[in-house]
């Protein structure tokens, strides 16, 4: 059996910098279709992650896009509070519905730092008991913290909340006078909730409200809340039991929430509503089903670009490998003259072909990669995501298609060498 | 008239001496916006086992087209090549495309004016190169014997051709052409102008052993050259003349055949 694995590989060695600057165009034009897909679909799976814990997430009529974005994300925004006399009510009526594994206050707009102190329950914390703390235990009382994996604070140190956000801080510094624990931390989960500290909701109620509300709670942390110890959250975060209850309270919950018909938290689904549109509930999903929608689109229109860029430098290619012939062919009769047949020859030529793409084909998976890792980075860290792209099979096979395309086209300038005459070739 | 089956009977019948015989060839071609140029002309030409012929003319007179027609890359608009052996005879002409080329591989040996070798090989890779036309790597033999060949015209194995002189770069390419295929030594040496890109110094030096080699191997050595003192180093020299192929006398006559 011949081997014209050797000639081919010499004869690209021969012309090095051109076989380098195909190969780079190649990996550029498959990098791009690489990064598009890959950091896509990173952002969708990455943020979709983050919202997993967050079944239901009830707050005061607006925006639910920026809802899902304060409380899935953390991201800093002043948004309305649920109105302190709906909010008792609906704790009260979550707490006791039998739908509910557990519905957690959440409380933002403190920090320590660079991370967001967040006020919510033990439950949540632990996600109703799905979550085991790394370090340490959950908080106990009013005055202990833990910590989201990524904060730089340890087991036993005490800090002082100060009031706003970090960027809140640079316009008015002001600190609360409470001092909190730290007693424990959570695992990593790669969203932005690493990088807060979470402490007991009622903490939060008491430094916010003053000394009037702080008086009246007790000591002890978590529901039933009496409705003179609370204060107003952005959001109460409901883990459900069944996707049957999610759709259930989505339906009590959006849009009209307020007062209970006979005073009593119902567990049915048939409870306390009357319609005065006091608040909303939103399936997180819903928020990223949009913005998936919208990422969706420039996917479309990047990936739509990236083929084509393919295509050109694919055809680019081969009009570099067909005029490149006309360089060779007394080369190629020389060897045809030697005795190398006309098969060796076809192989050769599209091996050069076929190493040039596949090579190309191959750094464009890397270089796919390292641009997808740069994309997500400046787009995930607005929302706190730890993003890791992986190459999956859609991108390996976006390489694939490239290098098949790449084989058929590269027997086109060997095809046109089948028809030389060597001893013209020979003559000349 | 013997149609060969495959390489390994065209290695057979070539084991047994080879005679060459042209009968009638005719080969003629046209030049763009000129009149068809005539090479050969119904020549008749014979030549014997083991000879050294060179074949002289002046530019343009068809001696690169004679040795492409011997080494069956050009056809002849007329007439018959033979190649007789002990069994019989062969028209190479005749042969399908894939015969020719493990024709050419089994028994011929080419060397050019511009050597034709690939720099980004050592010496003895571009030696070894016709041996990966029919086969995944060469024999332990064929290396061997290239090892030998190399040693012979005196380059180092892994020399790298791009700094050789000239004159070792053509060294190089006889014993590339002196390898022959997997019977051994290549039956006909066909060298085209191989001294004239060389200062005449080092055109002796290859030439001689380009000529001392093919005794050696027993190989029918023919050049095609301008240089008359290589062609006097040959057994016989022959003119390309008026579409004939004629053998000068050794006082200048022809004796043409």
């Amino acid at each position: 059996m011949m081997n014209p694995i050797p000639l081919a590989i010499t004869e690209l060695r021969r012309h090095l910098l051109g076989a380098v600057a195909i190969v780079m165009l190649i990996a550029v034009a498959v990098a791009f279709g690489i990064a598009v897909t890959s950091s896509e679909r990173a952002l969708r799976e990455s943020s979709a992650r983050a919202a997993d814990r967050f079944d239901l997430i009830i707050g005061a009529p607006g925006s639910g896009t920026q809802l899902v974005l304060t409380t899935v994300y953390l991201q800093a925004a002043a948004i309305p509070l649920i109105a302190p006399d709906v909010l008792p009510r609906s704790l009260a009526d979550l707490t006791a519905d039998k739908g509910v594994a557990y519905a957690a206050p959440v409380a933002v707009g403190d920090s320590f730092g660079t991370a967001p102190i967040v006020g919510t329950t033990a439950d949540f914390v632990i996600d109703g008991g799905r979550m085991k703390l790394t370090d340490g235990r959950n908080f106990a009382n009013k005055s202990e913290a833990v910590l989201g994996a990524s904060v730089d604070l340890k087991i036993g140190v005490t800090f002082q909340a100060a009031h706003g956000s970090a960027a809140e801080q640079l316009i008015d510094a002001h600190n609360h006078s409470f001092r909190f624990t730290v007693v424990g931390r959570l695992p990593k989960n790669g969203t932005a909730w690493d990088n807060a500290i979470l402490v007991p909701i009622e903490t939060i109620w008491g430094i916010h409200a003053g000394a009037r509300l702080a008086s009246r709670q007790s000591e002890a942390l978590g529901p039933p809340w009496a409705s003179d110890a609370i204060n107003g959250v952005p959001a109460i975060v409901v883990r459900v039991k069944s996707p049957g209850d999610a759709y259930r309270l989505r339906g009590i919950y959006r849009g009209n929430v307020a007062t209970s018909v006979n005073g009593k938290a119902g567990t049915d689904g048939t409870n306390s509503t009357n319609g005065t549109n006091d608040t909303m509930a939103i399936f997180p999903a819903e928020v990223l089903v949009e913005l998936y929608a919208l990422i969706g689109d420039m996917r479309k229109v990047m990936t739509t670009m990236s083929l084509a860029t393919q295509g050109i430098v694919l055809l680019a290619v081969l009009l570099v490998m067909i005029s490149a012939l006309s360089v060779r062919q007394q080369t190629i009769a020389v060897l045809r003259a030697m005795g190398a047949p006309k098969r060796y020859i076809f192989a050769m030529i599209w091996l050069q072909g076929f190493m040039l793409i596949g090579l190309g084909a191959a750094l464009g998976l890397g270089f796919g990669w390292v641009g997808s890792a740069a994309l997500v980075k400046i787009f995930a860290a607005d929302i706190g995501l730890a993003i890791i792209p992986t190459i999956g099979a859609e991108e390996f096979l976006m390489a694939a298609t490239v290098l098949v395309a790449g084989s058929i086209l590269a027997m086109i300038p060997t095809a046109i060498l089948w028809r030389e005459n060597i001893a013209q070739k020979l003559r000349n | 008239m013997a149609v060969l089956a495959d390489a390994g009977q065209v290695e057979n019948a070539l084991k047994l001496a080879p005679v060459l015989v042209f009968e009638g060839v005719s080969l003629a071609y046209s030049v763009p916006n000129q009149r068809q140029i005539s090479l050969l002309n119904k020549a008749d030409w014979s030549l014997e086992r083991g000879a050294q012929v060179a074949l002289c003319g002046p530019s343009g007179c068809g001696k690169t087209s004679v040795l492409n027609l011997l080494a069956a890359i050009e056809k002849p608009q007329q007439g018959r090549i033979i190649w007789h052996d002990g069994s019989g005879q062969t028209e190479i002409t005749a042969l399908p495309t894939s015969q020719q080329e493990a024709w050419r591989r089994a028994a011929l040996g080419l060397v050019f004016q511009q050597f034709h070798l690939f720099p980004q090989m050592t010496a003895l890779q571009n030696v070894l190169l016709p041996t990966r036309f029919a086969a995944w790597q060469p024999t332990p033999q064929q290396q061997d014997r290239a090892s030998a060949l190399l040693d012979r015209v005196g380059v180092r194995p892994n020399a790298d051709i791009r700094l050789l002189s000239r004159g070792e770069q053509q060294r190089v390419a006889v014993a590339r052409a002196l390898l022959g295929g997997a019977f051994g030594a290549p039956r006909v040496v066909l060298a085209d102008e191989p001294t004239a890109s060389l200062d005449t110094a080092t055109a002796q030096i290859v030439a001689t052993m380009l000529s001392e080699l093919c005794r050696e191997q027993g190989s029918t050595l023919i050049i095609a050259t301008h240089d008359r003192d290589i062609a006097a180093m040959m057994d016989a020299v022959f003119d390309m003349a008026d579409g004939k192929i004629i053998e000068r006398s050794s006082h200048g006559g022809d004796s043409s055949p």
